[in-house]
């Protein structure tokens, strides 16, 4: 017998599954009941074999800043997480709104840049940024659609309200997992899904597929798609290969691909055959020699000419990072003001820009009680949590903060919500986030599919796969399910 | 002014390559001081060439070329109409404050930062200072910094190359009419004027100029409320009906006038030829 009584950490920590001491919330009360019933034994050793498995089918990922045994699995967690109907429809909609308003930001900041003439955002913030792509001043991008598929992280604070963590609209991963672990879910546990109506996510592959699709040029009758990724060493190359087995089309890298007479196209077994859009999984950095970096043998000579021409769709757009980078994260919520005349359905987290001089003194003088992270980076790396950080480190986060303001924001520490986890062969609560994904065609669709990644360690709150994280399957009960 | 411009360039490889690609920066602007009245590209072996407008509002062409061949020309023609009130003004009475006041400069930011080619550190500041005292007339001290380049640094071609850094340049008081225009540049920027990068041609006639026998290039300098006034380090001249220019950027690397990749051997020579002939006014 599971005992899922425990209860998670003491405080002002929102539990998803229990509303109080006892009583299970409402989606949760059948699988406590299904729970009940399961040998503490069994769970273990089925999870060991779904990690067996994950290895064995490849479903890895590279941790770039270990020298050695790198390739790791991102551990699953057989107790699902559980999304009433009216609450999922509440975060896609939020997600939709802001995919919206950072896509009408990228438009306008690589056109009219209306915002920053009119004041909402500093321009100095912009064009500080590594991330704006100068290159992609004046470029009409096919159908005005930058961000094609994104992924934005939430988290659930004290109260139980769902904040955006953070965005990613460059090339997202972690899809990957939400379609293996439903997978084996589901053959290892299928008891679990007892009594549940939920939302498929296994046609994904299908949406990702129509959406990019409607990235083509207009002429494009039967568009060509390929996956576009830097090789086998990259992190999530275990995501491309799948992505693009499931869609039914080519994988394919910058050696690949030839630009001839401004087209692109696909070196195959058949000769040259043209390639209408490009689901890329490579940095901007890397795809045309000739515009970025002269260095990179991964790219295409002339595909930027190509893409600036509107004879090929590029799923992300190129330049799509400066809608990321932290230090503009704070201006979200403006810019759907601004653009889409709304009011947010998401809130955001505090936060505080350390190139302004005053917060710049309030962060460092506080930097215990603070996160701090690289306006450019992700992955959880150069990051600071206060409270759980040295004085060295600390010490180490001043000088780097001082020495280069614009590229560090701070927040304050969230407490994440708790979801019962397996931890050493009983159910203890570990802080969890959620990362929706978002694809952005003709119109935007949130599929029922995201993930929730899990600090696997005792009272942390870092989920990243790089740092100890883990995922868990995700349910959204569908609309027929009486909980909804 | 009118000219007749050739400009050839050849690539020729000791193997042949394939899959070249190519870039150039060419063809002359249009502008109210300038009219491109004819402009041609020829390149063999024979490609289409493709041409878009760049966010400096420069004229872009390329082209790939996929099958085998050892060489490539590229030579563009253009005649071109230069009219005499470019460089009719010497500038002056420009302060930071008018600088600061007028409605371009903030969008002009990239002009005033560092970039790839120029880096403004501390001996572009002092050579800056040792140029003018801060807080002068912003006019005077860009003509000043451009007369100082040009009387104390040596043009002597073959002791740079496109990665040499402005503080090198500075340091070694040498280099061709592209180190010149970027230390003017950066004298320029370390003072907060939007400075960019200027490349053309400039016509040798009765006073015989440097760099008239190829690409030249020269830095502009935005002063309010005379726009964008040129100046040529290289001799010492404001830029008048007597250049034609092609390009502007942040630097030499936004509008280098040929630049491409292929496959094939590491090492091409590359010879250049630029004739710039006054053309009989019709």
């Amino acid at each position: 017998m599971l005992d899922l009584a425990q209860r998670p950490d003491v405080g002002d920590v929102f539990d998803e599954f229990f509303a109080d001491a006892t009583t299970p919330r409402p989606n949760y009360v059948r699988l406590a009941q299904t729970l009940a019933a399961v040998e503490p034994d069994a769970l273990v050793s089925g999870v060991r074999a779904i990690n067996a498995a994950l290895l064995r089918r490849g479903v890895t990922f590279t941790v770039y800043a270990e020298s050695t045994g790198t390739e790791r699995i991102f551990p699953f967690d057989p107790i699902p997480r559980i999304f009433s109907h009216a609450e999922w429809q509440r975060i896609a909609k939020g997600v939709e709104q802001r995919v919206r308003a950072l896509n009408a930001f990228l438009c306008d900041v690589y056109h009219e840049a209306r915002i920053l003439r009119e004041g909402r955002i500093p321009r100095e913030l912009v064009y500080s940024s590594d991330l704006f792509a100068r290159e992609m001043l004046g470029v009409r991008v096919l159908h005005d659609v930058y961000i094609h598929v994104s992924g934005i992280d939430l988290i659930r604070d004290e109260t139980g309200t769902a904040r955006v963590l953070e965005d990613n609209v460059r090339t997202p991963s972690g899809i990957s997992y939400v379609l293996e672990n439903r997978d084996v879910l589901k053959r290892t546990f299928p008891q679990l899904f007892d009594g549940y109506h939920i939302e498929p996510v296994d046609d994904y592959p299908l949406r990702l597929l129509r959406t990019l699709r409607e990235a083509a040029p207009a002429g494009a009758r039967e568009p060509n798609v390929i996956v576009l990724t830097p090789g086998i060493y990259n992190s999530a190359y275990y995501e491309h290969a799948m992505l693009a087995r499931s869609m039914g089309v080519p994988l394919a890298e910058g050696r690949d691909l030839i630009v001839v007479d401004n087209l692109v196209y696909l070196r195959t077994t058949r000769g040259l055959q043209r390639v209408d859009v490009v689901y890329r999984r490579i940095d901007d950095d890397f795809l045309d020699p000739l515009y970025f970096r002269g260095d990179s043998t991964l790219g295409v000579a002339g595909f930027m000419n190509a893409y600036r021409a509107g004879n090929v769709g590029l799923a992300n757009a190129i330049g799509t990072g400066i809608a990321d980078d932290k230090a503009l994260y704070r201006f979200v919520p403006e810019m759907i003001r601004f653009y889409l005349r709304e009011e947010p359905l998401l809130d955001n987290v505090e936060t505080l820009d350390c190139s302004d001089p005053a917060s710049r003194r309030h962060v460092i003088d506080n930097l215990e009680r603070l996160v701090v992270k690289r306006t450019n980076g992700s992955g959880g790396f150069g990051m600071l949590i206060g409270p759980a950080s040295t004085a060295t480190q600390r010490a180490e986060f001043a000088r780097l903060i001082d020495a280069d303001p614009r590229s560090y924001i701070a927040q304050p520490v969230i407490q994440l919500s708790s979801h019962p986890t397996l931890a050493d062969g009983v159910l203890a609560p570990r802080r969890i986030d959620l990362r929706p994904f978002a694809l952005y065609g003709k119109t935007v669709d949130v599929p029922p599919a995201a993930l929730t990644r899990v600090a696997l360690r005792e009272g942390s709150l870092v989920v990243n796969s790089s740092q100890g994280g883990g995922s868990k399957d995700t349910w959204v009960l569908a609309a027929q399910d009486n909980r909804a | 002014m009118e000219y007749t411009i050739d400009h050839e360039t050849v690539y020729r490889y000791p193997r042949a390559v394939t899959e070249s690609y190519t870039v150039v920066h060419l063809q002359p602007r249009t502008n109210l001081q300038q009219y491109c009245t004819r402009y041609a590209l020829d390149v063999r072996p024979g490609a289409r060439v493709f041409s878009y407008v760049d966010r400096f509002g420069n004229d872009v062409q390329h082209f790939g070329i996929v099958p085998e061949h050892d060489e490539l020309h590229i030579v563009a023609s253009s005649h071109v109409v230069t009219l005499p009130t470019r460089g009719g003004t010497i500038p002056q009475g420009v302060d930071a404050a008018r600088l600061d006041a007028d409605p371009h400069t903030v969008e002009l930011r990239d002009f005033r930062r560092p970039t790839p080619y120029v880096s403004v550190g501390p001996t572009v500041v002092a050579l800056a200072d040792a140029i003018a005292p801060r807080d002068g007339d912003l006019a005077a001290f860009f003509l000043a910094a451009g007369a100082f380049v040009y009387r104390n640094f040596e043009y002597r071609s073959g002791t740079t190359d496109v990665r040499t850094t402005v503080d090198e340049v500075i340091a070694a008081r040498t280099g061709v009419c592209q180190d010149f225009a970027h230390v003017l540049i950066a004298l320029a920027r370390s003072r907060g004027i939007p400075a960019r990068y200027a490349s053309g041609y400039i016509f040798s006639g009765a006073t015989p100029a440097l760099g008239a026998d190829a690409s030249h290039a020269w830095a502009e300098a935005f002063l309010p409320p005379y726009g964008w006034v040129g100046f040529d380090p290289t001799n010492e001249r404001i830029v008048d009906d007597a250049f034609v220019l092609v390009a502007v950027g942040r630097d030499y690397g936004d509008v280098s006038p040929t630049r491409g990749l292929y496959r094939g051997p590491e090492f091409g020579s590359l010879s250049v030829a630029v004739a710039v002939g006054a053309a009989e006014e019709q």
